[in-house]
C-alpha cells in the first residue's frame, strides 16, 4: 500500500487491508450537463476483522460511495482495491467474483428483494449462483437473523413486514460468506431488541470469519457500538476518521461536533416539545451540484474564516490514529 | 388523487357495519376511533390474524406514538385505517371511525376520496409509494391541485414550501428530479411532503424518519408537532425508536403480536412501564454509553407466531415473570386504579412505584428487580 497518501490514517493491520480506497470520485449526471458531486476524493481502508462506521447527513454521498465500491455506479476516478485486486478495472468474470466477495445490503431492502421469489428461493438462488446452494444453511441463516423459517421461508417479500425484509437482506448477504460486507442502514427499521440481535450477529461473524465491514448508519449510538473506527462524511468528502471512542468523545471536526450535539435523548419524554435542533435554522443551502469552495462545510461552520472558503483542508492526522480535514480543528 | 403507490387490492370487508353507531356525543368524539379492530391476512398456509382486537381513540391535534416489535402489526394497523393493502387476501372486522363515520363500510371509490384529502399515509418503504416516472414536484403538487383547486403556479409554490418544511433545503432543485435521483433520506422526505401537502385531518406516518440523520429527523418531528398543534392534525407515528416516540407523542401505544399491550401518556409509559414487554423494550434500548463492541441486550426467545398463538399472554413464553395464569388466560388492556389514562395488559406488572431510570442509566437485565412474590 505504498502508494497511499502519507497523511492517511491506517487501520491496525494496514498491510492486510481488505478494502483500500484511494481518491475515489463519483459524479452523477442530472441531464443538461449538470451533475451531482456525490463523492469527491475519498480515501480510507478497512482491515480484516474491522468494522468502519460511516456517518453523515442525508444526501452526503454514503450510498453512492457504497455502490461505487461494488461498481454499481462507476467512479470517475480513484482506486478501489479489494483484497489487493482492482475493482475499478475488473471486467466480466473477475468483476463477478469481486462482487461475490463484497456484499452490499441495500438501504431499501423491500425494493431490493425480488418481489416474485419467496424468501427461501431468493436465498437459494443467491447461493446457488455460486454453487453452494443448501437449504439447511439458508434455514440456519434465517434463524440467525431472528426469523422463524417455518413462518417466513415460503413468503413473498410483500408478505413480510419492513423489518422482516431488512433481515432477509442481511441473511442473503451473509449467505455468500463475503470478505467485505457493506451495510447501508441495515437496522434502521428494526426495533431495539431485533436490532441488537443483528448487531450481535454481525460482531460474531466479524470475529469468526475475519470479515471487514463498512457500516453506514445515521444512528450514532449504533455506529459507535458496532464500529472499531468511524468515518464522518460531509458533502462527498470525509471530514474526520478515527477510532470510535476518539471520534465520539474528542471530535476534531466542527461538523462531527454538530452531529453529536443533535442526538436526541430519552430525557425529553412526553414534553410534547420538539427537540431544540428541530427548529429550522436559517442555513445557507449548500448544494452538491455547486459545492462550496474551500472547505465544503464553511457555509455552516461557526469557526469559518477566510482560509476556509478559499482552501480545501487536507485530511491530516492530528492525534495518533485520528485525522480530520479542518483548518481549525477542535481540541 | 392516484393510489399512493402501486398498492393493489382493496379489503374484502366483512361484518357489523354501523352497529352501535358513530361514537359519543358530537364534538366530543375523537377524530379517529378504532373499536375491536381485527385484520386477518389469508395465506395458502392458513390465516394470519395480524390485528387481534385493537381499540384506541385519537383526538384532533394529538400525536399517538405506536411502537412494538418488528412484525407485531404496526403497519397492518395503519393500512387497516386506510383500507389499503398490497394484497386482496385481507379480511377486516370491527370499526374504524373517522369523525364518527365508519370507514369499514365504505367502498373503494369513497375510500379513494378520503385518501390524500382527509387521511394520508407515509409508507414505510418510500420508494414503493413514489411514482418512478413522475418528477417529484408534480407528485407533491398534484394532490393540492385537485383537492384545493389550486392553479399551476400556486400549487408549485405550495409544493416548494411543503418540500422545504419537510426538511429539504434545496427544494427547487429537488422539485425537478425523479425519485431514483434522490438519496434514501430525500425520498423519505418527499414522501412526507406528498402526504402533508393536501392538509389531511389524519396523518399516518410509518417509520418516517428511519433513514434520516438526527438533525433532519428533529426537523421532521418538529414539523409533526407543529402540524398537530397549529393545524389540529391527528398523527399516528409508527417508530421503532423509543426516544422518538417519547419526545414527539402525547400518547404511546405498545404493540405485541397484533394487540396493544400498553397505552398511556408518553411520559408515564416511558417512566413507569408496567407491562413486561414494554419494560424489556425500554431496557434494551441501545445507549450511547455502550462501549464499542459491547454485546447488546436482547429480549430472549422468538417473536410470537401469529398463526399459532398460545391462549394466554402472547409475550408469556419469553417473559421472566410469567406464571400459570399468563400461559393460559389472556390479560386484557385495563386501566390502573391510580391513573385512568394508563392501560396495560399484564398479570404480573412491574411495580408502579418503580420509576425506570432515565436515559442512559437504563439497567441491565440481571440487576433488574425480581418479580413480586
Ligand atoms: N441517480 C442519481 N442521479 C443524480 N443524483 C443522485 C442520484 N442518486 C443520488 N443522487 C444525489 O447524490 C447525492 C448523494 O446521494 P446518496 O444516496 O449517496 O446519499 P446518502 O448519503 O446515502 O443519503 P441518505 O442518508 O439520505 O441515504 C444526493 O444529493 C442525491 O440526491
Ligand atoms: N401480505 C401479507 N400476507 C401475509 N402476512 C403478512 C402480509 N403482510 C404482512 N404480513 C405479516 O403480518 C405481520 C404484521 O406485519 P406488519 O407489517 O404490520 O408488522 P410491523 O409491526 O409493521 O413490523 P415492522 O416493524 O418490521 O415493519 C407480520 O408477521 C408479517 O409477516
Ligand atoms: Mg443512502
Ligand atoms: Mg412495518
Amino acid at each position: 500500500m505504498s502508494d497511499l497518501p502519507p497523511e492517511k490514517t491506517h487501520s491496525d493491520g494496514a498491510a492486510t487491508a481488505v478494502l483500500s480506497v484511494t481518491d475515489l470520485v463519483v459524479e452523477l449526471p442530472l441531464g443538461l450537463q449538470r451533475k451531482v458531486h456525490a463523492v469527491s476524493g475519498v480515501s480510507f481502508e478497512i482491515g480484516r476483522d474491522e468494522t468502519l462506521g460511516l456517518v453523515g447527513e442525508s444526501g452526503c454521498g454514503k450510498s453512492t460511495l457504497a455502490k461505487a465500491l461494488v461498481r454499481l455506479v462507476s467512479p470517475l476516478s480513484g482506486k478501489v482495491l479489494l483484497s489487493g485486486q482492482d475493482v475499478t478495472r475488473a471486467r466480466g468474470k473477475a468483476l463477478r467474483s469481486l462482487r461475490r466477495n463484497a456484499q452490499l445490503i441495500f438501504q431499501d431492502p423491500i425494493s431490493s428483494l425480488n418481489p416474485r421469489r419467496t424468501v427461501l428461493a431468493s436465498l437459494l438462488e443467491t447461493m446457488s449462483i455460486w454453487s453452494t446452494g443448501d437449504s439447511d444453511r439458508a434455514v440456519r441463516l434465517l434463524e440467525q437473523v431472528g426469523l422463524d423459517p417455518s413462518l417466513v421461508a415460503n413468503r413473498l417479500p410483500t408478505q413480510l413486514s419492513g423489518g422482516q425484509c431488512q433481515r432477509v437482506s442481511v441473511a442473503r448477504a451473509l449467505s455468500l460468506s463475503p470478505s467485505l460486507l457493506i451495510c447501508d442502514e441495515p437496522v434502521s427499521a428494526l426495533d431495539v431488541s431485533v436490532q441488537a440481535q443483528i448487531l450481535n450477529l454481525l460482531q460474531d461473524i466479524r470475529e469468526h470469519h475475519k470479515l471487514a465491514t463498512l457500516f453506514i448508519s445515521h444512528d450514532l449510538s449504533v455506529v459507535r457500538n458496532i464500529s472499531n473506527r468511524i468515518a464522518v462524511m460531509y458533502m462527498g468528502k470525509l471530514c474526520e476518521l478515527g477510532s470510535a471512542n476518539e471520534v465520539y468523545y474528542r471530535p476534531l471536526h466542527p461538523y462531527t461536533r454538530l452531529l453529536l450535539d443533535s442526538v436526541p435523548g430519552l430525557r425529553s419524554a412526553g414534553t410534547g416539545e420538539p427537540h431544540a435542533a428541530g427548529a429550522p435554522s436559517a442555513v445557507n443551502a449548500p448544494s452538491a451540484i455547486n459545492p462550496p469552495t474551500g472547505c465544503r462545510f464553511h457555509t455552516r461552520c461557526p469557526f469559518a474564516d477566510d482560509i476556509c472558503s478559499l482552501q480545501a483542508p487536507p485530511m491530516l492526522e492530528i492525534t495518533p490514529g485520528h485525522a480530520a480535514a479542518c483548518h481549525h480543528p477542535l481540541t | 388523487m392516484t393510489d399512493p403507490g402501486g398498492e393493489a387490492g382493496l379489503v374484502e370487508r366483512e361484518g357489523e357495519f354501523g352497529g352501535d353507531g358513530g361514537g359519543g356525543p358530537p364534538g366530543a368524539s375523537p377524530l379517529l376511533e378504532l373499536r375491536s379492530l381485527e385484520t386477518t391476512y389469508t395465506t395458502d398456509r392458513g390465516d394470519l390474524k395480524v390485528l387481534d382486537g385493537v381499540s384506541l381513540a385519537l383526538d384532533a391535534g394529538r400525536i399517538l406514538g405506536l411502537v412494538g416489535e418488528s412484525g407485531s402489526g404496526k403497519t397492518a394497523l395503519l393500512r387497516s385505517v386506510m383500507g389499503l393493502f398490497p394484497t386482496s387476501h385481507v379480511r377486516m372486522s370491527g370499526h374504524v371511525l373517522l369523525d364518527g363515520q365508519d370507514l369499514l363500510g365504505l367502498d373503494r371509490q369513497a375510500l379513494r376520496r378520503l385518501w390524500g384529502s382527509r387521511i394520508a399515509m407515509v409508507f414505510q418503504d418510500p420508494m414503493s409509494s413514489l411514482n418512478p416516472v413522475m418528477r417529484v414536484g408534480r407528485q407533491v403538487s398534484e394532490g393540492p391541485r385537485t383537492s384545493r383547486h389550486l392553479g399551476r403556479s400556486e400549487a408549485r409554490e405550495l409544493a416548494l414550501a411543503t418540500l422545504r418544511s419537510a426538511g429539504i433545503r434545496d427544494a427547487s432543485e429537488i422539485y425537478g428530479r425523479f425519485p431514483h435521483q434522490l438519496s434514501g433520506g430525500l425520498r423519505q422526505r418527499v414522501a412526507i411532503a406528498i402526504a402533508i401537502a393536501s392538509a389531511p385531518q389524519l396523518l399516518l406516518a410509518d417509520e418516517p424518519t428511519t433513514s434520516l440523520d438526527v438533525t433532519i429527523q428533529a426537523q421532521i418531528l418538529y414539523l409533526l408537532g407543529t402540524l398537530a398543534r397549529q393545524r389540529r392534525i391527528a398523527v399516528v407515528l409508527v417508530t421503532h425508536d423509543l426516544a422518538v416516540a417519547a419526545s414527539t407523542s402525547d400518547t404511546i401505544a405498545v404493540m405485541y403480536a397484533g394487540r396493544i399491550v400498553e397505552m398511556g401518556p408518553a411520559a408515564t409509559v416511558m417512566a413507569v412501564p408496567r407491562m413486561r414487554y414494554t419494560q424489556a423494550l425500554i431496557r434494551t434500548s441501545p445507549q450511547a454509553h455502550h462501549e464499542p463492541g459491547a454485546r447488546l441486550e436482547v429480549i430472549p426467545g422468538r417473536p410470537a407466531d401469529p398463526i399459532d398463538l398460545a391462549p394466554g399472554c402472547a409475550f408469556a413464553p419469553r417473559c421472566g415473570y410469567a406464571d400459570e395464569r399468563c400461559l393460559t388466560i389472556r390479560p386484557e388492556l385495563e386501566i390502573t386504579q391510580s391513573d385512568t389514562t394508563h392501560r396495560f395488559a399484564c398479570w404480573n406488572p412491574s411495580d408502579s412505584r418503580m420509576v425506570a431510570p432515565e436515559g442512559p442509566a437504563l439497567r441491565q437485565r440481571d440487576d433488574d428487580e425480581r418479580p413480586a412474590t
